[in-house]
């Protein structure tokens, strides 16, 4: 048995887009990873209802993982799929593989993609759009997207090479290193945008001490917020408060 | 003026389907999104001038799990509009910027229960995807796919015109109720603003190994930016 | 401050604990006790590299949790203990592990099971265990990350 057919490959590859399509408390990412394996289990199990029923049940269990690291369980999945269906390996080790991975997986791309990645791109575009929006908007989807794809797509690919593949190619991809590495450049880049915008309101023609003061006005600012986010205030409560102070100065 | 709200319900509604239900190419971002709203209601740049600080400022706050975060793509929509429609030719004043971005919390938390809402009606969709497999309709999956993803795009599409909506009612009949002196009182509270979305960078990044290089380089940036202006 | 944290998370270390519980209790040390986890060498080297650099985390087995925490505490680190159930969490109070707060995250939707909040289902068993923590005087917190207000069952007053 040859496996699947490129075609069923490329419809698995384009419907991943929408495993979070149907997003529910229950089952979060289920009915999209079963909607995404749909067309190969069709042809996998071709001629066989009864096992094909079977086994997008199992792929309707919870599933939850980072929409781009499901790429890799995907490709996995499937292959562990055609073992089943042939009969070398338990279809319950399918289940089992899936859950032990999407834990995992989930906290590896949280922390890339969100935590590191996505800073990354905002804070590049947010500077750059001082000099043109457009500019800005660009570097923001080059920035994240071009990552984003060549991710989802090597992950896909090792993942279709088989589970023992699929975990070495995240140990080669190193994604907890390449982490730190954006934290870095986030950072950095944080750094010149906070800078930048203090900087702004240097007022021409004051004294050397004058600048230095308002550095350190806006360093302890940040600092300041910084911790709040640390101690669990969000955002919203902060922009909340300041509404209330501007209603307050409005109404003096 | 119809068209314009057309055009941000169906352009809207494909930033919100990008959010959560298809792809994460990142066009749910506020940078985009207000720039996007900015654009169709007349000023560009004043829509990316709100974009770029709503940017930032929610990125603390990370899509885990069930775990949701402010739908800042929402209070990019009603911001960007309201924003493009406050503007004159010489741009946003601070006042109504500030005035802006505070009150677009507003639309970030409704956008919040609203997209909690969606989720929950998902689970009644998936329920009957899954019930309808077990009769043996294979083909439920799709629907129920289908279904989600309508329901997203659906919900998305009539957001961004409610919040366009707003941002243009509030641009049109709140500011214009403060006159200068007012507005010139509440610009005080404009240079927190990019600090609260410096501070949510920051806070991203595991901050005991970053604080001496983000510092480092604030000075530098500030300190370039001090000079430059003290050239020009 | 020995144990900084200990939760109840049927997916244990996924990003709502390395993303927002780690820097939010400045934890630096995870303590994972799964029996399932303790016997699988391929899904820990997955886990492990979740992890982010500079947090040490362990992998055990229910029983041996205890030394494993004590060992966490010798060398002064703030530990992170995530155990995947209700049940487990008890056997590990019962043994002594030293927590008078514990975090409820994640608790998976299955048949039959009670909705306590859009992340956490509670099966019967669930429900005796809380029961069981709050008459030994440890109070209950169901939240996903430390955003969240969540919600308490507060230990009960001798």
């Amino acid at each position: 048995m040859g496996g699947l057919s490129p075609q069923v490959w490329r419809r698995v590859w384009r419907r991943q887009f929408l495993i979070q399509g149907c997003w529910n408390y229950e089952g979060m990412q289920n009915v999209g990873f079963a909607y995404s394996v749909l067309p190969a289990l069709r042809e996998i199990y071709s001629g066989r209802p009864e096992e094909a029923l079977k086994s997008v049940k199992r792929h309707l269990e919870f599933f939850n993982t980072h929409p781009v690291m499901g790429a890799v369980i995907l490709g996995a999945g499937l292959r562990l799929e055609e073992r089943a269906a042939s009969g070398e390996a338990d279809p319950r080790g399918i289940g089992a593989f899936k859950v032990g991975l999407m834990g995992s997986l989930g906290a590896i791309g949280d922390s890339f993609f969100w935590g590191a990645l996505r800073p990354v791109a905002s804070v590049a575009g947010a500077i750059l759009a001082l000099i043109h929006p457009l500019v800005g908007i660009a570097a923001l989807l080059l920035l994240y997207n071009v990552t984003h794809l060549a991710v989802r797509s090597r992950g896909f690919a090792a993942g279709m090479e088989g589970q023992e593949a699929a975990v070495a190619w995240l140990k080669k991809e190193a994604l907890s290193v390449k982490t730190e590495d954006r934290k870095l450049m986030a950072a950095i880049l944080g750094g010149v945008y906070a800078g930048v915008f203090t900087g702004q309101y240097a007022v021409h023609g004051e004294t050397g001490l004058h600048t230095v003061v308002l550095f350190l006005v806006g360093a302890a600012a940040i600092h300041f917020v910084t911790m709040m986010f640390r101690k669990a205030v969000s955002p919203s409560e902060i922009l909340s408060f300041l509404l209330l102070v501007g209603v307050l100065i409005l109404w003096r | 003026m119809l068209w314009r709200f057309l055009l941000a319900g169906v352009l809207g509604g494909l930033c919100y389907l990008d959010r959560t239900a298809a792809c994460q190419l990142m066009l749910h971002r506020p940078l985009v999104a207000a720039t996007l709203m900015g654009a169709i209601f007349g000023n560009l740049a004043a829509g990316a001038q709100v974009g770029a600080v709503l940017e930032l400022i929610f990125l603390v706050h990370l899509p885990v799990g069930a775990s949701m975060p402010p739908d800042d793509t929402g209070a990019a929509i009603f911001a960007g509009s309201a924003a493009a429609v406050a503007s004159s030719s010489i741009g946003l004043d601070g006042g109504s910027f500030t005035a802006l971005i505070l009150l677009s919390v507003l639309f970030a938390e409704l956008g919040k229960a609203a997209d909690r809402m969606v989720r929950k009606l998902n689970g009644r969709i998936a329920h009957l995807t899954r019930e309808s497999v077990d009769r043996g309709d294979l083909q439920a999956v799709e629907h129920g796919l289908l279904a989600g993803l309508t329901l997203f795009a659906a919900s998305g599409a009539v957001l961004a015109l409610l919040f366009s909506g707003a941002g243009m009612a509030v641009s049109k009949f709140l500011l214009p109720r403060f006159g200068p002196e007012s507005r010139v009182d509440f610009s005080a509270l404009q240079p927190v603003l990019p600090l609260i979305g410096a501070a949510s960078v920051f806070a991203c990044g595991r901050t005991e190994r970053t604080a001496g290089i983000f510092f480092l380089t604030m000075a530098a940036a500030f300190g370039a930016t001090v000079f430059f202006r003290w050239l020009v | 401050m020995p144990l900084v944290l200990a939760r109840i998370d049927c997916r244990l270390i996924h990003g709502q604990v390395v993303e927002t519980w780690v820097p939010h209790t400045k934890a630096d040390s995870l303590v994972v006790a799964n029996d399932d986890l303790a016997g699988n060498a391929l899904l820990q080297s997955v886990m492990e590299m979740a992890v982010p650099i500079g947090i040490r985390v362990r992998f055990c087995r229910i029983d041996e949790a205890g030394t494993m925490l004590a060992e966490a505490d010798r060398r002064g680190e703030r530990s992170i203990l995530l155990v995947s159930n209700a049940t487990d969490a008890v056997t590990l109070r019962k043994a002594g592990a030293g927590f008078d707060l514990l975090n409820i995250g994640n608790l998976h939707f299955a048949e039959g099971k009670v909705e306590i909040s859009p992340s956490v289902f509670f099966a019967p068993e669930d429900f005796e265990a809380l029961r069981w923590f709050r008459s030994h005087g440890v109070s209950v917190c169901v939240k996903g990350t430390p955003f969240e207000s969540g919600m308490s069952f507060e230990a009960e007053k001798e």
